[in-house]
């Protein structure tokens, strides 16, 4: 059995702490807890030794939770940070953005805390490299295009303008689809279904608050990614012809914002990588190009866990839903699920092969069998015209 | 004989009895008789002339009194200000169009009567007794007008005195302006303040009761699961003393006796379901109250109107307990764009009239009531409709009710706002409808239409 998970619990009310810690006592077998009361009881504990979640409160007095958390990424930044807080107001949201992986307001649900608890503390399992689990966790937003920022800005001080332009124009950038999601699908906005679709995202913040997010993903990665071989043009090119292919293929069904947002999503971990792993991103660039192979062999061969999981371990811990998250996961290779029916994964799946490899990589039983099995055999040659239309050069 | 013709004669030595003169003398005469003629006829010429510039003078005159006067006249006829003449015991003498439109009252029923008791409710008391000494002394007073017909209005009334030589009060000039308008937007106004500071404070109290909560439910979960970890001990501690043979099973029992421990076993575990289910109404509370008050700062944004609803049930849930069951037909809606802090408000006025239409018939017959709260996709508006089992409005009460100011209930209870507030808020600020059916005896349906795209695209569509 793993060790315990260290948590450390952060509230100048030493009673939550203390309810906090009881609470979670009957799951001592995976978590073990320490509480602090003050931000600088809590930076000395983590001196002492490290953590792997810590849960802090917003509103502190001598330090709040975004100046500790800001420092905690910093010093810490393998240890996974949620708020907790009972200000759930604008001004509170846009400070803890950049540093929280997760957001809870007071009070929350016993099970809801829980449930967040495992999802950040996931990565630990997922991700065996110490460096890699830093690289992934001091990621505050990913590199946006200038460009959207920009567009995004000058459509949000007007105010004529639909909901569905925003969304249209933030669907051109992973990055602040990703950041997005992460706050409209935290409990800071109350909002009890899970969210994928944009416009609907967009449509939950408002245009003020989406400025905000806005804002603070400029600020805090309007620098391009430091990789020398990392092409944001063609990143974010293919990142769109895969969401528009993905949207074809899930058609109007309960999947298709799940599966435009997670192709949309699906190489997020090229971009975290080229930002905080520069020298690995090109060396399996280079490696790429030299022997002719895919990413992912490349990634295998060199010994790396691979962009679609380092993507996937960011998003869950943003608190992306699920379905988002599996399908990045996905992406690049076929789900061995044995299912029915068309999921999210297979939306992302089949648009990413379809555009790498053409229609005449599915002439194989195997994959025929897939089609089938999921049903969308008959619809293939249709998706197959719609692939080709957005590999020719316009 | 003319004495004027005899001096003539006599001048020229013409015997006046009647005998021929000398022809010299004779044409002399008549040569006088002749520049006579002539200079009567130059005097009666000037004399004409005289008199027709004369009359044009005064014809010019008169028409220029006539344009006076009428200017006059249309500046008191067509004057926007209401004004009335009162002599000095303050009965009126005349009334301008504006003045008789302002009052209900025609000119001729205004003539005559006394202009004080024609308000309800005015803070000036010496009026007709006592007019004041000094012409300067013009005051205002804001004073209530009961419409003969029904609705209410508000007046600011100038008075001013026309004083004679002696200094005693001749005539009295009465301006009335009707504020009503003003006195409705200043209502509104303050009452719109006062929700933003209830709003910042129910938010602050939310903050200081979420924290407690949060604390005490963990708590009480640990104790729940504390407590079956004990139940579970005491059972294996129970079943390894029960194999040391029967006197540890006496001992074994008399302890659990004394603990009253099976009532516990059976008990704690309630009431800690039954905590936690209290604690997480109290949030459901909590959060209903911080959402219910949520303002945007005026800002339409898409929002969610069925949880809006569902939060205002909540909050009104004391003025609905004992009176009325509620019954939530909620639709699939898209997002409406709106302001959703006002629109609770809006909602809240309607739920609670509801309960007080059935709160007045089930004094009567002692049974709830029943509120049907629906909200439905109508074309490209969401259409939410609150229907109450009360009494239903009649006829000469049901024409009035979106009137400022009017109210059926009992002082201290309505303020007659709240239906006028309600209908500022869907028409003018999100280009909705507002309108109600109600059969008296059967109860009453408000229902409220805004189009889900807002106002602006609303306002877009009728240009």
């Amino acid at each position: 059995m793993n060790a315990p998970s260290r948590v450390l619990l952060v509230d100048d009310e030493p009673r939550i702490v203390a309810g906090l810690q009881r609470l979670l006592r009957p799951h001592r077998a995976s978590w073990d807890v320490t509480i602090a009361t003050s931000a600088r009881d809590a930076l000395e504990l983590m001196a002492k030794a490290p953590f792997d979640v810590i849960v802090s409160d917003m509103r502190m007095p001598v330090m709040d939770g975004a100046s500790f958390l800001t420092i905690a990424r910093e010093k810490y930044p393998a240890t996974m940070r949620v708020v907790l807080s009972g200000q759930t107001d604008a001004a509170t949201t846009i400070r803890a953005l950049p540093v929280a992986h997760q957001f809870l307001s007071k009070p929350a649900d016993p099970i809801l805390l829980l449930e967040t608890l495992e999802r950040v503390a996931l990565m630990k399992r997922e991700i065996a490299d110490p460096s890699v689990r830093s690289a992934i966790g001091s990621i505050g937003a990913l590199p946006c295009l200038p460009a959207v920022c920009h567009e995004l800005t000058a459509m949000l001080a007007r105010d004529d303008v639909s909901m569905q332009a925003i969304a249209n124009v933030v669907e051109g950038d992973p990055g602040i689809v990703a950041k997005l999601l992460q706050v409209v699908n935290s409990s800071f906005f109350g909002v009890r279904r899970r969210i994928a679709s944009v416009v609907d995202a967009v449509s939950y913040l408002g245009t003020e608050q989406l400025k905000n997010v806005v804002v603070s993903v400029a600020i805090a990665s309007c620098l391009p990614p430091k990789a020398a071989r990392f092409d944001a043009g063609a990143f974010h090119r293919h990142s769109l012809e895969v969401a528009r292919l993905a949207r074809a293929v899930a058609g109007h069904t309960e999947i298709q914002d799940t599966s435009v947002a997670s192709a949309l999503l699906h190489d997020v971990g090229k971009l975290a990588m080229a930002s905080t792993m520069p020298l690995l991103f090109d060396a399996v660039t280079l490696r790429q190009e030299e022997a002719g192979a895919s990413f992912e062999d490349v990634e295998a061969e060199m010994g790396s866990c691979g962009h679609a999981r380092l993507g996937a371990c960011l998003l869950d811990l943003w608190g992306i839903p699920f379905a988002v998250v599996e399908g990045v996961l996905h992406a690049a290779k076929a789900p061995s699920l044995e299912s029915a029916g068309v999921h999210t994964w297979d939306a992302v799946h089949l648009a990413h092969r379809l555009l790498a490899q053409g229609a005449a990589a599915f002439d194989n039983d195997a994959d025929r069998r897939y089609l089938a099995r999921i049903g969308i055999a008959d619809r293939m040659p249709a998706l197959f015209a719609t692939a080709a239309a957005s590999m020719a050069p316009p | 004989m003319h004495k004027l013709l005899e001096r003539q004669l006599t001048r020229l030595h013409i015997p006046t009895d009647g005998t021929p003169p000398p022809a010299q003398e004779w044409t002399k005469l008549l040569e006088r008789i002749e520049r006579a003629y002539s200079d009567a006829d130059q005097d009666r010429y000037t004399l004409e002339r005289s008199i027709a510039i004369s009359s044009a003078e005064m014809l010019l005159l008169h028409e220029h009194l006539r344009a006076e006067r009428d200017k006059l006249r249309t500046i008191f006829e067509s004057a926007a200000l209401g004004i009335l003449s009162i002599d000095a015991r303050g009965r009126i003498l005349d009334a301008n169009p504006a003045a008789s439109t302002m009052l209900g009252l025609t000119r001729d029923e205004l003539i005559a009567k006394q202009f004080r008791p024609l308000f309800t409710d005015s803070k000036d008391t010496a009026v007709s007794s006592a007019p004041p000494p000094s012409r300067d002394d013009a005051r205002v007073d804001e004073r209530r007008y009961a419409h003969p017909n029904g609705g209410t209005s508000w007046f600011n009334t100038t008075k001013t005195w026309v004083h004679d030589a002696t200094g005693a009060v001749q005539l009295g000039t009465v301006i009335m302006e009707d504020v009503t308008q003003r006195k409705h937007l200043e209502c509104s106004l303050r009452h719109a303040q006062k929700l933003e500071s209830v709003g910042r404070l129910a938010s602050g109290i939310a903050h200081e009761i979420n924290t407690p909560i949060q604390f005490i439910n963990d708590n009480v979960h640990f104790l729940g699961d504390a407590f079956a970890a004990v139940m579970t001990m005491v059972d294996t501690l129970r079943a390894e003393m029960a194999a040391q043979g029967e006197a540890m099973l006496a001992r074994c029992r008399e302890a659990e006796a004394a603990a009253d421990w099976q009532y516990l076993g059976e008990e704690v575990p309630t009431s800690i379901a039954q905590t936690i289910e209290g604690l997480q109404r109290v949030a459901t509370i909590v959060h209903s109250m911080k959402s219910f008050a949520h303002n945007e700062h005026g800002e339409q944004v898409p929002t969610d109107l069925n949880a809006a609803l569902a939060s205002t049930l909540v909050v009104a849930g004391h003025e609905l307990k004992g009176v009325a069951v509620t019954v939530q037909d909620f639709g699939e809606l898209p997002l409406v764009t709106c302001c959703r802090g006002d629109l609770n408000q809006v909602f809240l006025n309607l739920i609670v009239n509801a309960a007080h239409a059935i709160r007045d018939v089930s004094a009567k017959t002692g049974e709830l009531g029943r509120i049907t709260v629906k909200s439905r996709v109508d074309g490209e508006c969401v259409a939410i409709s609150i229907t109450d089992t009360g009494g239903g409005i009649p006829d000469d009460v049901a024409a009035r009710v979106f009137d400022p100011f009017f109210t059926t209930k009992e002082v201290g209870r309505g303020s007659g706002q709240g239906l006028a507030l309600a209908r500022g808020i869907v028409i003018n600020q999100h280009a909705g409808t507002i309108s109600f059916e109600t059969s008296v005896g059967i109860g009453t349906t408000f229902t409220v239409r805004l189009p889900i795209d807002g106002a602006r695209s609303a306002q877009v569509k009728a240009a």
